[in-house]
């Protein structure tokens, strides 16, 4: 057995008025991966701080921390000089802790880099903190801590920011070098953020508390079968393209966000829109709803017209077709109290409630969403997350509409409340007979709760299948990647997203698949039916199973 | 727990405002000056009731030439954010500009040319002071129109027009009001350089900077303090009274 | 870093033929020769460039200094000066002080010194005002670069390293990129200083012309003071991109 490196004992924080970690008591041994998670607010960056020996100013400790070797904090935003390039600031922190000098700081630096899978390391040392794109910043972060030979090492919420596909890979390099070199590797993050994957052991942290970390028992599923039917919303080639200005020649530059999709919905059913940043869900969700103008293509609401559709009639439509936003209290006015909106909302768009009968509706609603009707005189500012996703959804279903159009609609909730509102948003579906249109880049989530789902990449969908068939055989080696990073294994596929000011020639996942030929660089693979539901948009898509990273 | 009715963005802006400790003290001062600068032929005579009663003439000039530099800037501004990106680029490129030259010598160019009328001073001062307003308006104007509550407004079927009166309108207040503000410590400062250099207000109108130049032909240092002070004081006050409204505007990102 | 300063200068360029140019035809339609006018306003404008210039420079570097020490030592002499200065900033702007030191003044053997102070006095206050707030919001961890300190002390550097090396650069930027407002107060405060004081610069130059009626002369030296502030702001810029590379770019 061997000593921990790093051992709290019945460590105490508290303000004088609020007790914020009760009693903590836990080690971690060398080589060990110990994940720490808990909701916004829990106390974890609280923890981190006190482990690493820099307690918040005005707290109170009590109890004990003990380290052996070098502790370092990796921050939560993992923040860099801004005015120092990365080769100065590994050549001053290996100075300080290994008294390298220059040349052997550089040496030890792209040692480092490579580690975590940076190319042309020794040409990065001279780049500027805001030259690195985000994921890029995120390995240079991670490289400096590791350079420095911790033997604790304690990363909070690390590369929270970045897709899941990218996390978990940083993630699996961060605990592979813990295994190699006998270090004690702390991760701390929300339950969501996948650290719980390359974890040894995991923690969680409520109220204070800590737990051995169980999986929420109560998860929303969707167990019904996707009903039949001729769709109710239909998508035709859609198109969404932003203008970048001109270039020198005087021609029109676009960036072009979603890319000839089509789709359709039936009535009840879910529809899954999985992707990450870039892949144009959330544009496309908004361009479903006439909330950014697409560029070309059709949106048909019952046979409707969207795109030429006159004010009146659009009026009507929207009627039919709400939206629930990624952050529910910015998507309320910050001068205006919840019953203002409310009555607003239902104003203009259902003129057939007279005045005084809008009063009851909003009440019916906000039981159904389980809200006290004392929100009705509350502003956004003062609404817990879980309430204000729920004043959103009662927002959305006051007009009583049969299509919702969720943009990850738990983006700011985690845990169990997440679970919750969940649920909460399928019981709803049952009982109104709603059709979802759901986008989100959490495989887990989007599988769980859709019965079909477009894997969208590049405003372009990769693959198409019923939510079982995808999680099960998914074929398109992005989709594996997505499925493989919410089940916190890695990702097979390799690299950074491209900028998508330059996107690659042929398939716009080349530079990152592990199956690549060159033929792919080529032409762009179409739509192929697998199976009878099934699509996929891959060259070399039965050659399955080769995804080894 | 505080009871909702004083939960209102406006009691909260307040309390901000409140909470900004120069700005209260900046708001007493110029209390006090409001009071003192009417009433103070009842004092007789004297340097400071002298000083107080120029103090008339500079106040009520910095404040009409303050709010025509603030009313222009913000139309400026938000002109540039309504015609659309190409207009938009070359207002603000102009008003940049301009914010980095010494806009004030023009208004002693323009009053040693043209003879000192009040017309023309009260405009080349509220033109000194108009670019900086119209930057700041177009940034807040294009950070409120970012915000996804605008968005959600246009998912609930109501049209652009209602979404600019009830949405933009109402958050657009306060930030506007604090950029407008900065014109007035701009056009009090501007008028009383002019002043001391002979090229402000016409002569019937006293004003501190008036008084400087008078004192300083004289070479009488106790008959300077009084303008000086006071003028500080209503340049510090007006200052951080602006500081005060950004921060009371600017409660929520 | 070179091809930064270039390209501020250059960019500066096209502004200053602008005023050579107005106070050319200025002076041309006002009946002088434009040779004239700005040969008068060439002779005039070094008095001015060494009265702005170092007060500029010393203002804002006495400024930034007392600034830092408010944000590091609030308790400590220089903490206490660097609050008060950064405090009482909007009350003392150049011309004010100009004309107290000028009605104060009663021989002319400070007369440098007391237009130097003059118009040092605003930058510095400025200067104050904005790296105190810089560092105090480095230090605290609450502004976006807030976390580059504090994670920097989570590696482990000590804590001078990271004052000196990562908190006060931090604190410098944005004194130099905020130079364009005590410039142009420099400069204008300059036109009340040598005419308050009767120093034959340009802004004395400027005022004297103006009020015998002679347009041309005065133009030309107001296009001479504006080519100043020109040149100056853009040495601002380029002493901004030394302090935050993030602005090279720009
Ligand atoms: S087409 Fe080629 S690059 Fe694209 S996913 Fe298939 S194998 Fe990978």
């Amino acid at each position: 057995m061997s000593t921990p490196l790093l051992e709290a004992e019945a460590l105490s924080i508290h303000t004088g008025r609020d007790i914020l970690l009760d009693r903590l008591s836990f080690a971690v041994n060398p080589a060990e991966v110990l994940s720490i998670t808990g909701a916004a607010g829990s106390g974890k960056t609280l923890l981190l701080r006190t482990l690493a020996g820099l307690p918040a100013p005005g707290a109170w400790i009590e109890g004990e921390v003990r380290a052996q070797g070098r502790r370092l904090l990796v921050t939560q935003d993992g923040a860099l000089t801004p005015h120092l390039t990365l080769g100065a600031q590994f050549a001053e922190l290996l100075a300080h802790h290994l008294g390298l000098d220059e040349r052997a700081a550089r040496q030890r630096a792209v040692a480092a880099l490579e580690h975590l899978h940076v190319s042309a390391a020794a040409r990065r040392l001279a780049l500027y903190p805001h030259e690195l794109s985000e994921p890029m910043r995120w390995r240079a972060v991670l490289a400096l801590a590791l350079a420095a030979e911790p033997t604790v090492l304690l990363a909070d919420a690390p590369a929270a920011s970045l897709d899941p596909t990218l996390r978990a890979r940083l993630l699996d390099e961060l605990a592979g070098w813990a295994r190699e070199t006998g270090a004690a590797l702390v991760l701390s993050g929300r339950p969501e953020d996948g650290v719980t994957g390359p974890a040894t052991r995991a923690l969680n942290l409520d109220r204070g508390r800590l737990t051995e970390s169980t999986p929420p028992t109560e998860t929303a599923v969707n167990g019904e079968a996707p009903p039949p039917g001729p769709p109710i919303l239909s998508v035709r080639e859609l198109r969404v393209a932003f203008p970048l200005g001109r270039t020198w020649r005087g021609e029109d530059r676009w960036l072009t966000v979603v890319d000839g999709l089509s789709f359709g919905l039936a009535e009840g059913e879910i529809l899954t829109l999985l992707g990450e940043s870039g892949s144009g869900k959330s544009v496309l969700a908004r361009a479903v709803l006439r909330l950014v103008p697409p560029a070309g293509g059709q949106v048909a609401w019952m046979a409707r017209d969207l795109a030429t559709a006159p004010p009146e009639a659009m009026r009507r439509a929207r009627r039919d077709l709400q939206m629930l936003f990624p952050d529910p209290a910015a998507a309320l006015d910050p001068g205006q109290t919840i019953g203002a909106q409310f009555d607003e909302t239902l104003e203009a768009l259902r003129p057939d409630i007279p005045a005084a009968g809008r009063a009851r509706v909003i009440g019916d609603t906000l039981r159904e969403v389980g809200l006290p009707d004392s929100v009705l005189t509350r502003f956004p500012a003062t609404l817990a997350p879980l309430e204000a996703a729920r004043a959103g959804l009662a927002r959305a279903l006051l007009p009583g509409p049969r299509l919702l159009v969720c943009d990850e609609p738990a983006a700011t909730l985690s845990g169990v409340e997440r679970e919750t509102f969940l649920t909460l948003l399928l019981e709803l579906r049952r009982t109104r007979r709603l059709s979802l249109l759901h986008a989100t880049q959490d495989a887990d989530t989007g599988l769980r709760l859709g019965h079909r789902a477009l894997v969208l990449l590049s405003g372009r969908v990769v693959e198409e299948a019923d939510c079982a068939t995808l999680a099960a055989d998914a074929r398109h080696p992005y989709s594996r990647a997505l499925i493989a990073a919410a089940e916190a294994r890695r990702p097979a596929l390799h690299g950074d997203p491209p900028s998508a000011l330059r996107p690659p020639s042929g398939c716009p996942l080349r530079l990152r698949c592990p199956r690549a030929r060159d033929y792919c660089a080529q032409a762009i693979p179409p739509l192929d039916e697998v199976s009878p539901g099934h699509r996929v948009a891959c060259h070399y898509w039965d050659t399955n199973g080769s995804d080894a990273a | 727990m505080r009871s909702p009715a004083t939960d209102t963005p406006w009691h909260m802006a307040s309390r901000r405002l409140t909470a900004h400790r120069p700005a209260v003290a900046g708001l007493a001062v110029l209390a006090a000056l409001a009071l003192a600068v009417p009433a103070a032929p009842l004092l007789g005579g004297g340097v400071v009731a002298d000083a107080l009663s120029a103090g008339q003439g500079s106040l009520a000039f910095a404040l009409l030439a303050g709010l025509i530099g603030g009313g222009a800037g913000v139309v400026w501004g938000t002109l540039a954010v309504a015609l659309g990106q190409r207009a938009e680029r070359a207002m603000m490129s102009l008003a940049n500009r301009l914010m980095g030259l010494p806009l004030v010598l023009g208004v002693l160019l323009a009053s040693g040319l043209a003879g000192r009328g009040l017309g023309l001073l009260a405009g080349m001062v509220a033109l000194t002071a108009a670019p900086a307003v119209a930057v700041l308006t177009q940034g807040e104007l294009r950070s409120l129109l970012r915000r996804e509550f605008l968005t959600a407004a246009q998912a609930s079927g109501l049209s652009g027009r209602a979404i600019l009166r009830r949405h933009i309108a109402p958050n657009a207040a306060l930030p506007l009001a604090a950029a407008a503000w900065t014109a007035l410590p701009r056009a009090l400062a501007a008028e009383s350089f002019a002043s001391l250099l002979g090229l402000g207000l016409p002569d019937g109108v006293p004003s501190w900077g008036g008084q400087l130049a008078t004192a300083v032909r004289l070479g009488d240092p106790l008959a300077v303090a009084p303008p000086a002070l006071l003028l500080a004081l209503s340049l510090w006050s007006l200052c951080a009274i602006g500081d005060g409204l950004r921060a009371a505007a600017g409660g929520r990102p | 870093m070179l091809s930064f300063t270039a390209r501020r200068f250059t960019a500066a360029v096209p502004a200053l033929a602008l005023f050579a140019l107005l106070a050319a035809v200025a002076a041309e339609a006002t009946g002088h020769g434009w040779a004239e006018a700005l040969g008068a306003m060439v002779e005039a404008l070094p008095l001015t460039v060494a009265l702005t210039v170092p007060a500029l420079a010393m203002g804002t570097g006495i400024g930034a200094l007392l600034g830092l020490s408010a944000g590091l030592r609030p308790r400590s002499l220089a903490g206490w000066a660097g609050m008060l200065l950064g405090g009482i900033g909007p009350a003392v702007p150049a011309f004010l002080l100009a004309a107290v030191f000028a009605a104060l003044m009663t021989d002319r053997s400070f007369t440098l010194v007391l237009a130097w102070t003059a118009l040092a006095v605003a930058p510095a206050a400025q200067a104050a005002r904005v790296a105190r707030q810089a560092l105090d919001g480095a230090l605290d961890g609450n502004m976006i670069d807030g976390g580059a300190i504090f994670a920097a002390r989570g590696r482990g550097l000590s804590n001078k390293a990271v004052l000196w090396h990562h908190a006060v650069p931090l604190g410098l930027a944005p004194v130099a990129g905020g130079l364009r407002s005590p410039v142009i107060t420099v400069v204008a405060g300059a036109v009340a200083v040598e005419g308050l004081f009767a120093l034959p610069g340009a802004g004395r130059l400027f005022l004297e012309t103006m009020r015998a009626g002679d347009a041309g002369t005065a133009v030309a030296a107001l296009a001479g003071l504006c080519g100043l502030t020109v040149l100056l702001n853009a040495a601002g810029a380029v002493l901004h991109g030394w302090f935050d590379p993030r602005f090279r770019t720009a």
